[in-house]
């Protein structure tokens, strides 16, 4: 099954009190990608970054009205979900293939204003990225560890300085499955994005919001939790050097110490992975058993 | 050694034999325990009453921000001068920063493999950066192949086209085959404003 998890991000210059329709980040679009129209494809969720208070609102015909649609108010300096955050419970608006979203934004007469949706694929053909859902996650996870970059951003408003995964610290076993399950940055920004062969070469991403450390830590398992479905993306070590991490904010840009919380996995158990030829698979002493607390 | 004297009440209380009422002792005593006007949160002098002297209550506090120390910044402590100059710091290397390029999609399933088979050949996991781009160029191209083939076979003849256009006008289908083959169609199509 192809699933796909894709964060697309954009910013308005200057919007002020003018619903400003976002500029997607460079290669991004918020035309939702053509996909099985047999499947489901989700907003799952969509937030904002301003500098000063605003709204932010994402229509389309295809949705509930283009009058108003999904219609939010955005505090100030506070990159937290708008709609349908995934906490304890969330619900996610159905998207329709090819459908152009029109995501807009109102904020300061002064500033790059920013917003990001995340759109859930349940079946994208062409990319079939790795994802696992909570039950796998606990049934075959082994060990935690954490992965920690530092990206610097670019001022332009799109993704910028990405960095390798383990261009900070690299300590991940050879050709080894890792879940991951979120992250922290220690900067506010509007998203971190995570790129690699693994995920299709799509950003799946979670706010740069360093005061919500509760929700960003475990944002995927949340995700994979509210919405029930495989939404844990998985990357091999053996693609480390091509998997990415990037932030995207607003005009200021800024420096990121981003931390992603990964969880080893039992080798061979999430299709599709690579199979190194120079490695044992799991790095040669993993367990054969995983689990969590009962 | 004396034993120490225990005392049946405390200096000031009212029920002590040498009560004064107007002795300093009795009026601390009566300060701190009586309450005309009700039972109080805190004891007198409690750091968290509101009428001992210097409490902290009016201070806000807000995640990340010391409530004693408010100008520092919030999460990190960092004082005003440094953030300033963390900032300018920061500036400059976001100006220096290059954005993130742009990746086409790919099926992560079939790259792997192809990677795998790279790695396979080459007897070691980690590829360079060249390696990956011959691998994702040559999946590119496949990708593109297919698809041209793909779009070669799915493309519609003109007899198809044009007994499509027939059909759409009420016709059912034998009938619109009929139309075709007697009228040709090039002709219809190009009548219909579809082929110039």
């Amino acid at each position: 099954m192809g699933r796909a998890l894709e964060v697309v991000a954009g910013f308005a210059t200057n919007p002020g009190a003018t619903l400003t329709t976002l500029t997607p980040s460079t290669g991004q679009s918020f035309t939702v990608r053509g996909t099985d129209i047999t499947k489901g494809t989700w907003l799952l969720t969509h937030w904002a970054f301003n500098a000063t208070a605003g709204e932010m609102r994402v229509r389309s015909p295809r949705l509930h009205d283009f009058f108003s649609g999904i219609r939010n108010r955005v505090t100030a300096a506070f990159s937290m979900p708008v709609h349908s955050a995934p906490d304890t419970a969330s619900y996610a608006q159905r998207l329709y293939a090819q459908d152009q979203l029109t995501v807009e934004i109102s904020g300061g007469g002064a500033e790059l204003d920013c917003g990001a949706l995340l759109i859930g694929y349940e079946d994208l053909g062409g990319v079939a990225g790795r994802f696992i859902d909570n039950p796998t996650l606990q049934k075959i996870g082994l060990n935690e560890t954490t992965v920690e970059v530092t990206v610097t951003a670019v001022a332009t408003g799109n993704f910028g300085g990405a960095v390798a995964i383990n261009s900070s610290i690299d300590n991940l076993i050879a050709n080894t499955d890792y879940a991951i399950r979120g992250g922290l940055v220690d900067t506010r920004g509007t998203a971190v994005g995570i790129t690699g062969v693994d995920f299709g070469n799509l950003r799946v991403g979670f706010p740069a919001e360093p005061s919500l450390r509760n929700l960003t830590e475990g944002w995927f398992l949340h995700l994979a939790q509210v919405f029930q479905g495989a939404w844990i993306p998985v990357f091999n070590s053996a693609n480390k050097t091509q998997t990415t991490v990037d932030v995207e904010t607003n005009g200021a840009g800024g420096t990121y110490v981003v931390n992603l919380n990964i969880v080893q996995l039992l080798p061979g158990q999430v299709p599709g992975g690579a199979t190194g030829a120079a490695v044992q698979a799991g790095g040669g002493g993993a367990p054969t058993s995983a689990g969590q607390p009962k | 050694m004396t034993p120490p004297i225990e005392q049946d009440f405390p200096a000031g209380h009212p029920a002590r034999h040498d009560w004064d009422p107007e002795s300093t002792e009795a009026k601390e005593w009566a300060r701190q325990h009586v309450h005309p006007v009700g039972e109080r949160d805190f004891q007198i002098d409690h750091p968290k009453a509101a009428d001992t002297p210097g409490n902290l209550n009016h201070l806000p506090v807000t995640a990340g921000v010391d409530p004693l120390n408010p100008h520092r910044e919030p999460f990190t402590g960092r004082s005003p001068a440094q953030v300033a100059g963390l900032r300018k710091l920061s500036e400059a290397a976001s100006q220096a920063a290059v954005e993130s390029p742009v990746l086409q999609p790919i099926d992560a399933e079939v790259v792997n493999r192809l990677l795998s088979a790279k790695r396979h050949e080459l007897g070691r996991d980690l590829l360079t950066e060249a390696e990956y781009t011959d691998v994702l160029k040559a999946y590119h191209a496949d990708r593109a192949a297919g698809v041209a083939t793909a779009q070669a076979e799915f493309k519609l003849s003109l007899e198809d086209q044009a007994i499509s256009y027939v059909q759409s006008r009420g016709y059912s289908l034998d009938v619109a085959t009929t139309i075709v083959g007697t009228e040709g169609a090039e002709a219809i199509l190009k009548s219909a404003g579809i082929m110039p």
